[in-house]
């Protein structure tokens, strides 16, 4: 992913609210996990539940995308490294690569973005999961951001 | 006049896969000159600048992204007219370059411009708007990416973005042999035309007569002095050695008049 927000003060602004005043329990939910979170410079999301890890773009990365018309998807059991190109999102004619939050194996791909590619507008951080990634060096995720370093990394543009 | 110098270089013909890897290997540099910098080493920012490509291919047939690895039949049948043909990873779908037609490449890092890839997108069709405008050409941006005059596509646009980083880019056509486009659908419409600067104009205006104003409009659209690489050569002395140690092309340093 590869995106900065040309109105990025606006923005932020939007952003950081998510986290202090979202409706309907979602902020609740969404702290009790702020810990099993993780976020890329890329703007890729990881959240670890064991030994998987699940992947997606954040909500920041679609906004700076527009409306995602295609979503390439990595095939389940390939072998990974951190940093690896793993599939891409295609919106308004860029594909813009996605990258590997960490190393491992890919077990799971979320099959519906083929068919509706729009879900990572509506739901990009839940839903539109992109695939989930069997850890191999769960250490590695120490070294990404928890939700507030992201947001302060947003907002720095 | 900004004072921040974006050089270009213009390649009059150079084939697609030529100026494909030229592509990776400006991107792949300039990777490792960020992880440098990230590492404190020796990256500056004279070592990671932004260049744009501009050039012509020779007949090539190109397909984007979403279509990778399923258009080997296309690929047949484009081939015996004599065409070249790639699959790309570029957004967009199956589209047409040849003698005539002005190929824009900017190799950027989308942090210099604070530019987000739905606007760095919408900065490209400006430009070209802007620099049909200059032809008396009334060019528009229509619900379909590219830039179209009436229901016809005067510029294609397909971009790849890797970390910021940006490669691929436009096609406008100038004075092109629109009968290449007629054995494929362009982008994927199937309703749609394609004209060119010079069947608008109903008079020959060849790729070397819009560069200066592409150039132009692309200066001013993304705030910067768009000049020629071998006029600016002392200050872009890394980059030069990169193009040259590319092994790729034969980079015109001696500006021509």
């Amino acid at each position: 992913m590869s995106l900065s927000i040309l109105s990025s003060r606006i923005f932020t602004r939007i952003h950081g609210f998510r986290h202090v005043s979202l409706r309907n329990g979602y902020a609740a939910y969404s702290r009790a996990y702020t810990s099993r979170k993780r976020f890329t410079e890329d703007h890729e999301w990881v959240e670890i539940h064991g030994n998987i890890g699940t992947v997606g773009i954040t909500d920041y990365a679609q906004k700076a995308l527009g409306d995602v018309v295609y979503v390439e998807l990595p095939k389940v059991g390939t072998v990974i490294e951190k940093a690896d190109v793993i599939g891409a999102v295609e919106s308004v004619k860029a594909a813009s690569d996605i990258y590997a939050p960490a190393s491992g194996k890919i077990t799971k791909v979320n099959e519906s973005l083929s068919e509706n590619p729009g879900l990572i507008n509506k739901s990009p951080e839940n839903e539109a999961w992109l695939c989930k990634i069997n850890l191999s060096t769960p250490k590695e995720l120490d070294e990404l951001m928890d939700a507030n370093a992201y947001d302060a990394y947003c907002a720095k543009g | 006049m900004n004072t921040v110098v974006l050089p270009y270089i213009y390649l009059s013909k150079i084939p697609y896969g030529q100026a494909l890897r030229l592509q990776n290997h400006l991107v792949q540099a300039r990777f490792k000159t960020r992880d440098a910098m990230k590492k404190s080493l020796n990256g500056n920012e004279h070592s990671a600048t932004d260049l744009l490509i501009l050039l012509q291919h020779p007949y090539t047939y190109t397909s984007g992204r979403r279509d990778k690895g399923r258009t080997s039949k296309d690929e047949e049948r484009l081939r015996r007219l004599g065409a070249d043909y790639y699959e790309t990873l570029r957004g967009g779908q199956m589209t047409f370059h040849g003698p005539g037609q002005l190929v824009g490449y900017p190799i950027l890092d989308l942090n210099n411009y604070e530019l987000s890839v739905r606007d760095y997108v919408a900065a490209i069709e400006r430009t070209i708007i802007n620099t049909c405008a200059e032809f008396d050409i009334d060019a528009k941006v229509a619900k379909d990416t590219g830039v179209w005059v009436g229901d016809e596509k005067i510029c294609a646009i397909g971009i790849q973005v890797r970390r910021y980083l940006t490669m691929h880019g436009f096609a406008l056509n100038c004075n092109n042999d629109m009968r290449w486009f007629e054995h494929i659908v362009p982008c994927g419409l199937q309703d749609k035309g394609t004209t060119s600067i010079s069947l608008v104009k109903n008079e020959e205006v060849t790729v070397e007569k819009v560069v200066p104003v592409l150039c132009k409009n692309f200066g001013q659209v993304f705030y910067r002095t768009v000049k020629p690489l071998a006029t600016v050569r002392d200050s872009f002395g890394y980059l030069i050695e990169l193009l040259e140690s590319s092994n790729i092309v034969n980079v015109p340093l001696q500006q021509e008049d």
